[in-house]
């Protein structure tokens, strides 16, 4: 476990203010100024504090990979990401320093600008489907029912691989499907290509899964799952 | 819902409201602190959700009582304006 400097500070503002109010709750000294002074900290400007950098250390929590992982749906997925011998686009991403403990993250947020909210929200949707579905399921019960809430953008793939360097356009692929993959029509992500992020995901025969097929997305879906 | 109010501003005890505050506080804290050493996603939402919650409450009883203070208290009037005395040439 990894406490930051700032959740210290937290921590000490929260100690303080719980001095304040116990002492409040014991002696009962009279409202006088004094006493409405040390009550303004206690309950106001010291709470205030632990909240905001609660906010500032929860939200940076939301974007590790053990966050994710929280949820036991996750168990599978993380451990994929995590084992040094699957070759599968998740686990190879995970391996490097930048994508590391926040791979799940780097790879699923939105870019777009207003995309931290964007990303927080459909995270919210995550919670809405885990405590009215899935919580209740064993992982592997849930597995073939999980999948991605909209096919994964190319777009995420080109914050770092630009489309537009001589060794990627030297990949005769790449070049016949130049225009497919800048706009989105072609998946980076998809059997044919790159394969899955998550290829242990998917049934070994490359059918849809009743997700996909619900989605009437067939294999074309770029993660699956 | 103004009537209510009024009666609350008007009847409510001081003491009473504080002590809620101060059990509301420690409560709301108590869930603040925990998302800083477990950052799982039911502490972390515990905190940015029900604990915040909570601890706005408190905050808003504490300023309850302000209010109720500021009403009570008696403020003592300005001094008239004086006319300034005109000196005999």
């Amino acid at each position: 476990m990894h406490v930051s400097p700032l959740s210290w500070i937290a921590l000490a503002c929260a100690v303080a203010a719980a001095v304040i109010m116990v002492l409040y709750l014991v002696y009962r000294p009279p409202l006088d100024t004094k006493t409405k002074g040390f009550l303004a900290l206690g309950l106001g400007v010291l709470p205030i504090m632990t909240a905001l950098i609660g906010n500032v250390e929860g939200l940076r929590a939301t974007e590790q990979q053990a966050f994710c992982g929280s949820c036991h749906t996750m168990d599978l997925h993380i451990a994929d990401a995590n084992d040094p011998d699957s070759m599968g686009l998740a686990a190879i991403h995970s391996r490097t320093k930048m994508f590391g403990d926040r791979s799940c993250y780097v790879c699923h947020k939105d870019y777009g600008m207003y995309g931290y909210a964007l990303t927080k929200i459909g995270g919210m949707g995550h919670v809405y489907y885990f405590l009215t579905d899935y919580a209740w399921e064993d992982v592997h019960e849930s597995l073939p029912r999980i999948h991605i809430a909209r096919p994964f953008r190319n777009d995420n793939c080109m914050q770092c691989h630009s489309t537009s360097g001589r060794i990627w356009n030297g990949v005769p692929d790449h070049q016949g499907l130049l225009e497919d993959l800048r706009t989105g029509q072609t998946s980076c992500a998809s059997a044919g290509c790159h394969g899955y992020a998550h290829p242990f995901s998917k049934p070994p025969d490359d059918e849809a899964t009743p997700a996909e097929a619900r989605l009437g997305q067939g294999v074309m879906s770029p993660e699956g799952t | 819902m103004k009537p209510r109010l009024e009666n609350l501003l008007n009847t409510a005890s001081r003491s009473r409201l504080l002590v809620i505050a101060c059990l509301l506080g420690l409560v709301g804290l108590a869930l603040m602190t925990w998302s800083l050493f477990d950052q799982g996603w039911i502490p972390v939402m515990m905190a940015m959700s029900i604990g915040q919650g909570i601890g706005t409450l408190s905050f808003v009883l504490f300023l309850l009582v302000v209010i109720i203070d500021l009403r009570k208290a008696t403020f003592r009037p300005s001094m008239p304006h004086q006319e300034p005395i005109q000196k005999d040439p």
